[in-house]
């Protein structure tokens, strides 16, 4: 087992806070973000409960008298073990580092119990992904050892493409019986950037446009091209192009040299402009199909430059300056403040422009050479 | 290198569930059988489908819905024939234990599952109410224990199976699967949380109970009682001869009484429960015309001012400074009230139901009770004399009048206190007897009494096993005449009835009562124990001034009303395992179903009295203790002196600096061996918690590095570990 990190607790949420220190005073008086509400089963419970001290007062019947300080007490004590359950516990969210619009994604939360002597139970955690309306409920089943921890995870589909505050809406327990029901506020938000989704599209083949492929483009990964030669490995190349024997023998890093390095790198260029864009739908396609075809052209090694109008202009060489690129892109608005300012073509750019019949085209020096 | 203790699976928590609901629904039906005077049918059923369903739940879980929509709607047509052929309550309860067979049996979400526990609490209430008994209590403590369990594990579960769905009780559970549950069970924390959580229920009502204000209200409402049969101690209104002496063939108590009394308690005690005027044939009775006295509208307590203006009847006890005696009468002893002496208040907390003869200083219930019933009597006098309110000087002391009335075909009360047997020989026994006793002199009552209690003495020996000479022998067909006639030994009935024939035959008015004498004196809470083997049978004379002396044959009787105080009877009482578990009972009379205002008050007192008691004894410890202290210092120092405690300082030192040299002080070594776990990955684990809050942003490299070290002592392989002496010493000064 690893040794904790000591700052490690920093990140942890809870009802009493990182101080955990004990008030009376929340016993009685539930502090801000925190409720206790009767379940169905309290209020039937404190309905009889009352009906049994009506009767043991005009009978004067010690055993209903009996009945009713054990259902009182049953309370009580409900009351009690709910809040000594809740303080125990801490919880932190963990996110993955990419989300992508249509494909799944987990969320952690992770569990700590603090208490040297007691064990925690039942609880439901509502994790709500704010931006993209989802609401998922968690359970810790059963029982969460003194000092043990344990994480549950949450998997979703995000919707769309945005930054997402994930939040632990809601920790509810209706532990010891069920009687009585704590709410307590999550008091945890993380932000997590969700992606264009990749869309397909089709590819053009186009006079003189240097781009070498046909067909449709495909998700799956690795590259192609002839191998051409070998040479020394530059900051930026990917490992996997790294020829280890090679290496080995010449006692530095060699690299493999595809043909497609010596083809020509191209630059994307979006423009979130409101005169291009008129509605949602069709800016969303754009977005989608710029990451799509941006992550395309990274595997091709044929990306040398991503920019957003008015926003970013980002040279890529390595995964994550693309992943920049897509986390700009999922932030992209449609930019009404940015006026028309005529053809500003560069060389090897493509641009996008929506075509007829809703769907978005890539155009390279002015020539289509995809469609979405 | 985690070390998480076991924890139950989805199906492990169903299986409990199951069994603690089948527990909840055994413990609840079992109450019924706490009663008595009721069909038990539907409780035995109940009992045997849930005791089936606890080893075999998949064959109730196989049954088609149909057959529990059958059994449902089969309980309506059960119940009306209920209602309409038995009481209410009886119907009540019987609907009460179908539908906790329905529910016990199936029962999945947890709506079903609280009205099992709703089902299961109104049963066990109902048969509270009607019992009052101590097993009563012990039966609301494990289902209490039990429900509370249920209701924890079906929490778990309801989680559990919003994650994983329901688990299927038709795969059945096999005894691994039951073993295994236990064992987890009992290695970890489950138990030991539970119980923590039923003590602090337990206690937590204990002390609610305690507190919650207790007011008295003179009109409360009357609960629901069960109709009982005949009682079963066997006094009636009609009591042949051997009808006592059979009860004191059952050794079960019939009372206990609570005596809280300054003037003392009498040696002998006698509870009067009846008495018996008319005569025939053996058999002493209740004549019609006192019958009528206990049962009309003029026998009710609230008329009693005219009887006795200076008694009061009342459903509070009075708030005067007096002795007060209360009597818990068991269920089913009898319907009549154990006096022991004449009071001046009575307290009974259903006036409406309770009957008076004022002629025989009598009170009964309307019927028997099915549950243990209380009353208090205060300012009790138990000298033995009862006063008549002037009946007997006009009718009786007329003797024109009386011859009159004693030639009538039926006699009427009070002409019933002298009537004699039918059979002239008989009247003629008795009559010399009296004869021979009064020898010519002119005897009072009293002096009457006193010389045919010697005579029987004399001539008779007391024994439970009599058998009596035949008609033919005896030549007289009355029993007690044939007994009297005889030399054989008898029991207390033949000494009473003796008694009162011969004084009626001498002129004086005499009657047989029955009820209990003595009874033995409980040494752990201080009460009496009355047994029904206490039974007894004595005679009242009327001295002819006015009151009814108790006069007692039977040989071994005391004539003398001895007193003892409370004290000297508690050391002179009994102990020993049974008159423990007795003095529970009382307890739990006393304290649970006895708790009124005053008991409330009382217990207030008494903490307060605790309380300063103890501090008072605190304070003069600490005086104590500081005046020692004062005088040992003050005493002369010797070199002997300043050698031994110079020692013991030695010996102090070297033993604190050995403790300084151990990894763990002296505290954790002891409880070492009661602890789960490595102690020295306890106290790791202690220390780090308590750095939890402290601020570590501005430690040196030193610090970090003993924060590291006692993380690995906590979390850490054996063979990683640092020294832990020195790890745990470096961590003071963090």
């Amino acid at each position: 087992m690893s040794v904790e990190s000591i700052d490690s607790k920093d990140n942890w949420s809870g009802i009493s806070g990182n101080a955990g220190r004990f008030r009376l005073k929340d016993l009685f008086i539930p502090p801000q973000g925190q409720k206790v509400v009767p379940t169905s089963a309290g209020i039937i419970l404190i309905l009889i409960g009352l009906c049994l001290g009506l009767a043991a007062y005009n009978t004067e019947n010690n055993i209903l008298f009996a009945a009713f300080s054990v259902l009182l007490s049953a309370i009580i004590i409900s009351g009690v073990i709910c809040w000594a359950n809740f303080k125990n516990l801490r919880w932190r969210i963990e996110t993955g580092k990419t989300y992508r619009v249509g494909e799944e994604g987990e969320i952690s939360l992770c569990l700590r119990n603090e208490s040297n002597k007691f064990s925690v139970m039942c609880f439901r955690f509502d994790v709500e992904l704010e931006e993209q309306g989802i609401v998922k409920p968690l359970y810790l089943a059963g029982r969460l050892g003194n000092g043990e921890e344990e994480n549950l995870i949450c998997r979703f589909t995000p919707r769309q493409r945005s930054v997402t505050q994930v939040k632990l809406d809601d920790v509810v327990s209706s532990f010891p019986f069920g009687f009585l029901s704590k709410h307590a506020s999550g008091n945890c938000t993380k932000e997590i950037t969700v992606w264009p989704a990749r869309v397909d599209y089709t590819k053009l083949s186009s006079e003189g446009g240097g781009i070498y492929w046909q067909g449709s483009s495909s998700s799956e990964k690795g590259v192609t091209g002839e191998l051409l030669n070998h040479r020394q490995y530059e900051r930026g190349d990917a490992p996997k192009m790294i020829n280890w024997k090679a290496s080995a023998r010449q006692g530095k890093l060699i690299v493999k040299q595809n043909a497609l390095e010596k083809q020509n790198l191209y630059a994307i260029h979006v423009d979130p402009s409101s005169f291009l864009w008129g509605g949602n739908e069709i800016f969303e396609r754009m977005c989608s199909f710029a990451a799509s075809f941006a992550e395309d052209l990274f595997r091709l090694g044929r990306l040398e430059n991503c920019s957003v109008e008015g926003v970013a202009s980002i040279k890529i060489r390595r995964v994550v300056d693309l992943e920049s690129f897509f986390d700009v892109v999922s932030r992209l608005q449609i930019n009404r403040s940015i006026n028309p300012i005529g053809d500003r073509r560069i060389h090897n750019s493509i641009t996008f422009a929506p075509l007829e019949a809703g769907s978005v085209g890539a155009f390279l020096n002015g020539k289509q050479v995809a469609q979405a | 290198m985690e070390n998480k203790s076991p924890k139950l699976s989805l199906k492990q928590y169903a299986l409990l569930k199951w069994m603690l609901g089948a527990g909840m629904g055994l413990v609840s039906v079992s109450t019924v059988f706490n009663l008595s005077g009721y069909s038990y049918i539907p409780a035995i059923i109940a009992f045997t489908c849930i005791s089936v369903s606890l080893f075999w739940p998949a064959g109730f879980a196989r049954l088609p819905n149909i057959v529990w929509r059958v059994y449902a709607i089969g309980i309506i047509p059960l119940m009306a024939m209920d209602v309409i052929a038995r009481d209410t309550v009886a119907a009540l309860l019987n609907l009460n234990t179908w539908l906790i067979i329905y529910r016990a049996l199936n029962h999945q979400k947890r709506r079903e599952e609280l009205q099992l526990v709703l089902l299961c609490l109104f049963l066990l209430i109902m048969t509270g109410i009607l019992t009052a008994s101590l097993l009563f209590g012990v039966q609301m403590f494990v289902f209490f224990g039990l429900a509370i369990s249920f209701l924890v594990v079906s929490s778990i579960t309801q989680c559990s199976s919003e994650l994983d769905g329901e688990s299927d009780k038709k795969d059945g559970w096999n005894a691994a699967l039951v073993l295994s549950t236990f064992r987890i069970l009992f290695r970890s924390r489950y138990l030991f949380t539970g119980t923590l959580i039923y003590c602090f229920l337990i206690g937590l009502s204990s002390l609610v109970f305690l507190v919650v204000p207790r007011v008295e209200v003179e009109n409360k409402v009357t609960l629901f009682e069960l109709k009982s049969n005949e009682s079963l101690s066997g006094f009636s209104d009609n009591i042949r001869l051997g009808d006592v002496t059979s009860i004191k063939n059952d050794a079960s108590i019939a009372l206990r009484v609570d005596v809280n009394s300054s003037k003392g308690v009498p040696v002998d005690p006698y509870w009067r429960m009846l008495v018996l005027d008319t005569y025939q044939n053996g058999s002493f009775s209740v004549s019609n015309g006192l019958q009528d006295k206990l049962r009309n509208t003029m026998a009710s307590p609230f008329n009693t001012v005219r009887y006795w203006p200076d008694k009061r009847f009342s459903q509070v006890p009075s708030r005067e400074d007096r002795d007060r005696w209360t009597v818990f009468v068991e269920p089913g002893a009898s319907r009549y009230l154990p006096i022991v002496g004449t009071f001046e208040h009575l307290t009974f907390s259903q006036l409406d139901k309770l009957f008076m003869a004022a002629d025989i200083h009598s009170f009964a219930l309307s019927k028997v009770s099915s549950k243990m019933f209380s009353f208090q009597l205060e300012g009790v006098d138990f000298s033995g004399k009862i006063e008549d309110y002037g009946l007997m000087s006009s009718v009786l002391y007329n003797s024109a009048e009386r011859r009159k009335l004693l030639r009538s075909e039926e006699l009427t009360y009070p002409v019933t206190l002298l009537q004699l047997p039918a059979d002239k020989k008989a009247r003629k026994i008795f009559s010399n007897t009296a004869k021979s006793i009064i020898g010519g002199d002119s005897l009072n009552a009293l002096e009457f009494a006193r010389r045919a209690v010697e005579f029987l003495g004399e001539k008779h020996d007391y024994s439970m096993d009599i058998e009596l000479p035949s008609l033919e022998e005896a030549g007289v067909e009355d029993p007690v005449a044939r007994w009297l006639n005889s030399d054989l030994d008898g029991h207390c009935e033949f000494f009473a009835s003796s008694l009162v024939l011969m004084a009626r035959s001498a002129g004086f008015p005499a009657r047989v009562a029955v009820g209990y004498r003595g009874g033995e004196w409980n040494s752990y809470e201080n009460y009496f124990m009355v047994r029904n083997a206490d039974a007894h049978a004595w005679c009242e004379i009327y001295d002819g001034e006015g009151n009814w002396v108790r006069v007692d044959p039977t040989p071994g009787s005391s004539s003398v009303s001895d007193v003892r105080s409370v004290q000297q009877q508690a050391a002179l009482g009994v102990t020993g395992s049974k008159a423990y578990l007795d003095s529970l009972k009382m307890l739990w009379y006393r304290r649970v179903v006895n708790f009124d205002e005053q008991a409330q008050r009382e217990a207030a007192l008494q903490l307060k009295d605790f309380l300063l008691a103890y501090i008072e004894t605190a304070e003069s410890w600490l005086t104590n203790a500081v005046e020692y202290f004062y005088r040992w210092i003050r005493e002369p120092w010797g070199i002997g002196r300043i050698i031994y405690f110079t020692f013991l300082a030695v010996l102090l030192v070297v033993a604190i600096c050995i403790q300084n040299r151990l990894t763990l002080n002296y505290k954790e070594l002891i409880f070492a061996t009661f602890r789960r776990g490595d102690p020295i990955r306890r106290k790791a684990g202690r220390i780090l918690s308590r750095l939890d809050a402290v601020d570590k942003k501005d430690w040196s490299d030193a610090k970090r590095k003993i924060l590291l070290d006692l993380q690995t002592l906590r979390y850490g392989a054996k063979e990683r570990w640092p020294n832990a002496r020195m790890t745990f010493k470096g961590s003071k000064q963090l």
